[in-house]
């Protein structure tokens, strides 16, 4: 088990180490502002990474509008406005760091809808105003603004997964389930796509959206055998599915099968990663109680 | 043929300068470009429609992917005769982008060209004139004679090895060759690129639209209406289990269903 | 509420600030008394599927395999919110805990307050603003008040030391990094050694 405190895993990292770090967490859209800024103030970036110094800077800035950190907040913003003054993209900062982190959310929607009657194709525009809405927790309203925003811009999918989680949250699975077979039409290979889209069907909790979640379970399995959510879905859709009630015995038969395929494969797991004996014995227990139920 | 010297001073007054000259050509024309190039303003309907097709593009493709019933539900949206997307869409007056009704196209090509071709123009043709007809270098290895017309531009000499190379011809090789080291003296990705990104965002799928969208969508309508859809994942678990279970199992698991 | 159920669910919460986090209470079935519940500990669950069964579903049965194991019994469940102001248990917070109530026949939900967080961190008089308890009253879930922090004093110096100086939340390992990675031990035992040896100094 690594134990690293912040220190120890800043030490051996290098100014370039630093920045691609940075960067990666950029692409990725990790949200780790403490770490963002104990990089940003353990190296100084300042004169060595050339154009990219822009992007770590509202990198940086948005890391310190998480962490409420008013001087790393301005220190960002004199240097964004300095270089570029006309800028919708540091203008939404400054907004973001002057009303939304102060809660004046009725100010900040009134500035973005000038702005968005300046520029209509800026998406980051409206999912600010969506992002104000569910920080003042009117989901059905952020709901709506989504479902508008996304007649415009079609193949965000953050955003449909973002709807998706709102849907989750109002108990509207079946609509949750609409987003996410956008999310799989854009990219089927995102065994992650397969296996949300599979614990929907699994919460909606019908037989034919049971069958569904096995078959997305699957799928996910089949694009990354190590998928463990996936695999215990799986299992627990089989077993859940071997005692229906209103299967033929053959149909019954084969999700037991699937069932402990499933278990097989994630006692394998649990066996080649040698993690400890108390997990495997879990595992048992767990196995136990729903064949027990299968007996049944 | 015997060994052909150069004069140093070849060198000094012609193999350099068109090095520097192409050099600081191109640093100039970079900023040059950063100082009058305007970020373009795209259309929200642009937006919408390209994103549409890009959208129905993914269903004809990965629709196999999603419940037969889902499919069938995002095809009539798109298709269905009197609010779908398409049919709508199409019915919609066209406007079709006019150049020369539409300066800030105009404005666009013109500062494309200014950038880009004249400085071309310009300096190749000023270094053509001053440097013609020297022999600048050669290249340290034999070539064909076929490189002839490439690297001895502006010199017919039919005795003279291939592998030298004529002052005009340096020129091209120069500019087609310092591309990387722009990159290395201008930073990465081209500077010019990310500061233009930072100063207003793109809308990120703001696709090149086809000039007439009608057509596009008329397309896109035939090709969505002609798709079949056959569920990718009818029989995934045997698949699955199938992997592993080999082949026997999986033969007779297809003989049960 | 022991120090160590204490520490770590705030650790949990703090780790992913920025999502709901929930988790399971558990308590040592060797100590039970007659009129009050000790909680000696706590598995943190999930912090990404919120609202989602499946995975709760998979926690539940792999856990009380544990329980079973080693002599505890699930208790409760603990929430918090991703959002500042909320502080109230949710309609899934609520059935999870209803469920607990079916099995165990007794079931405390626990809300982490983010409102009162701070003050409570900071003064070890006002620790029982950091979490809000509820019980089931006729089928309802209404707040109560009455969670007694074993040795607030030490419990606060440690969550100084742990979370505020050394960063250490970041080490804790919840479900969901166990189902990222199987070698990630949900049961944190180091993170337990390590309370246990802080409390045990002051």
């Amino acid at each position: 088990m690594t134990t690293k405190s912040s220190e120890e895993w800043k030490a051996p990292l290098t100014k370039q180490e630093a920045r691609s770090l940075l960067q990666k967490w950029r692409e990725e859209n990790t949200r780790c502002p403490e770490k963002v800024r104990d990089v940003w103030q353990a190296f100084d970036l300042r004169n060595s990474v050339g154009d990219e110094k822009w992007q770590i800077l509202e990198q940086v800035c948005l890391a310190a509008m998480d962490l409420h950190d008013a001087v790393l907040i301005k220190d960002c913003l004199t240097q964004l406005d300095a270089k570029f003054p006309n800028s919708s993209r540091v203008r939404r900062l400054k907004v973001m760091a002057k009303l939304e982190l102060r809660e004046r959310y009725e100010d900040a929607l009134k500035v973005y809808d000038d702005m968005i009657k300046k520029d209509e194709s800026n998406s980051i525009l409206y999912k600010r105003k969506i992002a104000i809405l569910i920080a003042q927790r009117k989901i059905p309203e952020a709901i709506r603004e989504m479902s508008e925003y996304l007649k415009k811009f079609m193949n965000d999918s953050e955003a449909w997964l973002e709807l998706c989680d709102l849907y989750i949250q109002e108990q509207e699975y079946s609509k949750a389930a609409f987003c996410m077979e956008e999310l799989i039409l854009t990219n089927p290979h995102n065994h992650l796509y397969h296996q949300k889209y599979a614990e929907i069907q699994y919460t909606i909790n019908t037989q034919e959206s049971m069958e569904l979640a096995r078959s997305y379970y699957s799928q996910a399995v089949k694009l990354n055998p190590t998928n463990m959510r996936a695999l215990y879905g799986l299992f627990l859709t089989a077993s859940n599915l071997s005692q229906q009630a209103k299967y033929t015995s053959q149909k019954r038969r084969e999700n037991a099968k699937i069932a402990s395929w499933a278990m097989s494969h994630i006692t394998k797991i649990y066996e080649d990663a040698e993690a400890g004996k108390h997990q495997l014995s879990a595992l048992e227990a767990m196995m136990g109680s729903l064949q027990v139920n299968s007996v049944n | 043929m015997g060994e052909l010297l150069l004069d140093p001073s070849i060198r000094v007054w012609v193999f350099l300068p068109i090095v520097i000259i192409t050099f600081f050509v191109g640093i100039l024309r970079h900023y040059v470009s950063i100082l009058i190039s305007s970020t373009k303003k795209v259309e929200l309907q642009q937006v919408e429609d390209s994103q549409t097709l890009i959208r129905s593009r993914f269903l004809r493709e990965n629709g196999k992917y999603i419940p037969k019933q889902s499919f069938l539900m995002r095809r009539h949206y798109f298709n269905n005769e009197e609010t779908g997307y398409f049919k709508v869409a199409s019915k919609r007056p066209s406007q079709a982008p006019n150049p020369i009704t539409d300066p800030s196209m105009m404005t666009d090509m013109l500062k494309g060209n200014i950038t880009n071709v004249l400085p071309m123009i310009l300096i190749g043709g000023w270094i053509n004139w001053t440097f013609s007809g020297f022999v600048t270098t050669k290249v340290p290895f034999p070539l064909t004679l076929r490189f002839k017309p490439m690297l001895q531009r502006g010199i017919e000499l039919m005795s003279l090895d291939a592998s030298w190379v004529s002052s005009a011809s340096w020129y091209f090789l120069n500019v087609f060759g310092l591309r990387s080291i722009y990159t290395l003296v201008l930073g990465e990705n081209n500077a010019a690129d990310q500061t233009r990104l930072m100063q207003d965002q793109m809308s990120g799928a703001a696709m090149a639209m086809p000039p007439d969208p009608k057509q596009a969508f008329k397309a896109e309508w035939e090709a969505l209406q002609i798709c079949e859809h056959h569920w990718a994942l009818k029989n995934v678990e045997n698949d699955l289990i199938g992997i592993t279970a080999g082949h026997q199992e999986q033969s007779s698991v297809a003989s049960q269903t | 509420m022991s120090s160590v159920c204490f520490c770590k669910i705030l650790m949990h919460s703090l780790k992913y600030p920025f999502s709901t986090v929930c988790g399971l209470l558990l308590s040592d079935k060797r100590k039970k008394e007659s009129n009050c519940v000790t909680i000696s500990d706590c598995i943190p669950l999930y912090h990404t599927t919120h609202g989602l069964t499946v995975n709760i579903e998979i926690a539940l049965h792999l856990i009380s395999g544990f329980c079973k194991d080693n002599n505890l019994s699930l208790v409760g469940y603990y929430q918090a919110n991703k959002h500042f102001y909320d502080s109230t248990p949710d309609v899934f917070a609520q059935k999870i805990a209803d469920k607990l109530l079916e099995v165990n026949g007794d079931s405390y939900l626990v809300m982490v307050n983010n409102f009162g967080l701070p003050s409570a961190v900071c003064d070890q008089n006002n620790i029982e603003n950091a979490l809000l308890l509820y019980q089931c009253v006729d089928g309802k879930w209404k707040s109560k008040s009455g969670i007694v922090y074993e040795n607030p004093t030490a419990t606060l110096s440690c969550i100084q030391q742990l979370i505020y100086q050394k960063q250490l939340h970041f080490n804790l390992v919840d479900f969901d990094n166990h189902l990222d990675d199987v070698t990630n031990d949900w049961r944190n035992q180091h993170i337990n050694e390590l309370i246990n040896e802080i409390i045990a100094v002051k």
